[in-house]
């Protein structure tokens, strides 16, 4: 999934070619399913949802200016038009361990992705939703500290040490032991 | 720097973030250190989730198909949707209103009395002005209703 494929997508959309769409639909599709089941636990929701927030970036296109990744961007649009749409009952679920699941992986490395998801939802669950959801757009989505204080609305310096803190358990919880036995740490 | 600023710089790194000059010469020279990195790197490695590369053929259709009935992005409308046809109505309704009020209003009376009859052109020509610039807005923005009312059958 390349940065430069999204941009030169974005601009053979905005000079007219609609088809170059469906090659951003195509990158993009599975992060956003995997957030919107954050929000719904129908799978039909989901696909509407995510069918809206492609609507919805197909309509801002032109406002985006390639400065960020276009994969940050579109989930800034999913986490607003989910809450938007979900205000009065936001129910954000936490991710769970056989989400994050790697079939191709050999089982120390699964073993290592549980233990990794259990803590760091672990920590969500400490937090208010709209903070849990940070951290799940920076442990599960990629998203850097600006991405999330854009897309979120929080302080940059409330993202960062929210997610500080997160990590710090991250490092308790996982031994090293466990980590050796996935990759070579030296 | 030491081992515990080093390990506070660590934990401060954005994703996917490389450590910065001095913190990758401690890295270098401090193999505890190291293996922190290595450790965090790749507990966060795991994290991120394979599946979400998959694509489903069908939903892409679908939204392509959406995606097709819109206008073009930059296009006037795409980017909040277009007002209402009622509510640009309900404006027009107004407007008259308005215009119709004045002729029985004394409200312009001492203007005149100040001013004399050549008032009354003016206030033509503003109502005019007025009439012709909300016709525009009206035209532009339902651009392709007006189109689609003007196409030969």
């Amino acid at each position: 999934m390349s940065q430069d494929d999204d941009v030169a997508d974005v601009k053979r959309v905005l000079a007219g070619d609609t088809a170059a769409f469906a090659g951003i639909v195509r990158r993009h599709q599975g992060v956003l399913l995997a957030f919107g089941r954050r929000f719904f636990p129908n799978g039909a929701d989901v696909e509407d949802f995510v069918q809206e927030v492609f609507l919805q970036a197909y309509r801002r296109l032109a406002t985006f200016r390639g400065e960020g990744r276009l994969r940050s961007w579109l989930l800034g649009i999913a986490y607003n038009h989910a809450v938007r749409i979900r205000r009065s009952r936001v129910e954000y679920a936490l991710p769970d361990e056989t989400a994050v699941e790697d079939h191709t992986a050999d089982p120390e490395r699964t073993v290592l992705r549980r233990e990794a998801c259990r803590t760091v939802v672990r920590a969500m669950r400490r937090l208010p939703q709209r903070l849990a959801a940070c951290l799940d757009l920076y442990f599960f989505f990629g998203m850097t500290y600006d991405e999330i204080s854009r897309a979120t609305g929080h302080p940059v310096n409330t993202v960062r040490s929210h997610i500080r803190r997160a990590k710090q358990r991250l490092r308790d919880a996982l031994s090293d032991d466990l980590l050796e036995g996935c990759y070579d740490l030296s | 720097m030491t081992c515990r600023e080093a390990l506070r710089e660590l934990l401060m790194l954005d994703a996917d973030q490389d450590p910065y000059t001095e913190l990758a010469a401690h890295l270098a020279r401090c193999e505890q250190c190291r293996r922190e990195e290595a450790k965090l790197r790749f507990a966060m490695m795991a994290l991120r989730s394979p599946e979400r590369r998959r694509t489903d053929d069908e939903l892409t259709g679908r939204i392509m198909a959406a995606v097709l009935a819109e206008p073009a992005p930059g296009e006037p409308g795409t980017e909040r949707g277009p007002m209402p046809l009622r509510n640009w109505l309900a404006a027009g309704v107004l407007i008259l209103a308005g215009i119709l009020g004045l002729q029985y209003s004394d409200s312009f009376e001492w203007v005149r009395l100040a001013f004399g009859e050549a008032i009354d052109l003016a206030m033509g020509l503003i109502l005019g002005v007025f009439l012709t610039t909300y016709l525009c807005l009206l035209v532009g923005s339902n651009l392709k209703r007006v189109q689609r009312l003007f196409r030969p059958h």
